[in-house]
């Protein structure tokens, strides 16, 4: 970073080859959109490559990197809820891959698209924390310095984040199979 | 007290593990159900499993491509705006509103709660007074005079508390000067205050006892500028609740010498011209600090974004 700082293009393309799978997978989970994702990606380098000059050396790079990515996030939901924008398109666009076999694929891209659909039904700052938390292993109080929060906000946000999202991808399965069997006449 | 439930072995630890809490975090004390922490369970351990397909390697390709363009085009790193630009009233007031509306997040509920509250019990509390025979011996322009500065200097160490933090940093990673930073935070405090105690006067001036809207304005108008731009320079060299602190007490100090203060006129309650000469006696000092700032703007933005002041800035 210290390299990158001092304008060692070198030392920027080492950070970017170091960080880019993790930041596209970040937006990936969020947005459910792989072009979408490619583009928040994009420019959530192209900020760092702007501010790099602005980085103070003792602080991690990896959480003052997702603190960029948050505040993209938050920003393009600004946006997008101007526009009134659609939800993007369900995630995993690209075609299967032959090597394992079909139904493992299959299998696996639904839960991944019901988890997607379920992540982006949370409210936003709640997506974000369990994607950082789960998926991306930051601690607690590096969460909150990115999203800007207290710690206990964090945690009760993981907590019931968490309840809710297991309430959703439970209901979506007994819906899922209700859909299979004839549902009982009321009254 | 509610009873421990049997979990099977290990699962609440996991699960503490897994949303990073430690033991002592209160959400054991819900007393969760052995299903329902093996819910949760599966729900994280689902979620941390969760990997869409990764970026292709020609993403990467365009996306160095476009950051060694980026890094080309950038100038020596600088925190002030490069010499030479266009800068008409125009443009740096387009530029000033622009950067004011990213600056909303910046303000949660606590600061416009309580600077509502602030404002929304004085009245009632001055009235009061005034029933019970004026034991808080103030008209509504000294009222507004007193909650005016007060107000103004607990936005803006609001807004700057974040100073040093990672997201301030962050912020300074956005395309936007120091100046845009500063002066974006600054509009939303003064301008919500500025809301909140016009519609105070305008309250008073139609209720209270004959005084002018002109005159209540202009009795809080000067002293709040002041103390605000003063709290925002010190926050240059101290930390911004540091900052109010001192500006506070100053205006404490003030406020308690009201009566030997020709510009504390409206507080002392000493007629009506007061107010008036007071917005004269503010307007220089409101000036000098601005060109203070102007002079400091540079380790301000420095702060804000946990940097220590460049040599020679």
């Amino acid at each position: 970073m210290l390299r990158a700082q001092a304008g060692d293009r070198q030392a920027i393309a080492s950070l970017i080859e170091r960080h880019h799978r993790d930041m596209f997978l970040y937006f990936s989970r969020l947005a459910g959109n792989r072009g979408l994702a490619e583009e928040l990606t994009q420019e959530c380098f192209l900020r760092l490559v702007r501010g790099v000059a602005r980085y103070s050396p003792p602080r991690p790079v990896r959480p003052w990197l997702y603190a960029v990515a948050a505040n993209l996030w938050r920003d393009h939901l600004r946006r997008a809820a101007r526009r009134r924008e659609v939800a993007a398109a369900a995630a995993g666009t690209g075609p299967l891959d032959p090597s394992p076999s079909v139904e493992d694929q299959v299998t696996r891209r639904l839960l991944a698209d019901r988890l997607s659909a379920a992540v982006r039904a949370l409210p936003p700052e709640t997506a974000q924390a369990l994607v950082l938390r789960f998926c991306h292993n930051l601690r607690v109080r590096e969460i909150a310095e990115i999203l800007g929060t207290r710690e206990g906000t964090v945690k009760s946000r993981l907590f019931y984040g968490l309840r809710r999202l297991r309430v959703m991808l439970e209901s979506e399965e007994v819906a899922a199979h209700g859909q299979a069997t004839p549902a009982s006449p009321r009254g | 007290m509610a009873r421990r439930r049997r979990h099977p072995p290990g699962d609440e630890e996991r699960l503490a593990a897994m949303l990073g809490f430690s033991p002592a975090d209160e959400y054991l004390g819900l007393d969760l159900s052995p299903g329902e922490t093996g819910g949760l369970l599966a729900t994280a351990e689902t979620l941390a499993a969760w990997t869409p397909e990764p970026p292709a390697p020609e993403q990467q390709k365009r996306l160095l491509a476009a950051a060694m363009a980026a890094a080309g085009a950038l100038a020596a790193p600088r925190l002030t705006r490069p010499r030479g630009d266009l800068w008409t009233v125009a443009d740096g007031l387009w530029a000033v509103l622009d950067a004011v509306r990213p600056h909303v997040h910046v303000f949660r509920a606590p600061f416009w709660l309580a600077t509502l509250v602030a404002v929304a019990a004085g009245l009632p509390l001055l009235a009061g007074s005034r029933s019970l025979g004026g034991w808080l011996d103030l008209d509504f322009a000294g009222f507004l005079v007193l909650m005016a500065p007060v107000v103004a200097v607990g936005g803006t160490a609001y807004a700057f508390r974040s100073c040093g933090s990672g997201m301030a940093e962050l912020e300074m990673t956005a395309p936007l000067t120091p100046w845009q930073l500063i002066a974006g935070r600054l509009a939303w405090v003064l301008a919500y205050d500025s809301l909140l105690l016009g519609l105070c006067s305008v309250a008073a001036a139609a209720t209270g006892p004959g005084l002018a809207l002109g005159y209540l304005v202009a009795a809080w108008l000067g002293p709040m500028l002041a103390l605000a731009l003063a709290d925002l320079l010190l926050t240059s060299i101290l930390q911004p609740w540091a900052a109010a602190g001192a500006c506070l007490g100053l205006w404490a100090g003030a406020v308690a010498c009201a009566d030997r203060l020709p510009w504390m006129a409206p507080l002392a309650a000493a007629g009506t011209a007061g107010a008036f000469g007071s917005a004269w006696v503010f307007a220089p000092v409101c000036a000098a600090l601005l060109a203070a700032l102007a002079l400091s703007g540079q380790r301000l933005a420095a702060r804000l974004a946990g940097l220590a002041p460049q040599a020679g800035g």
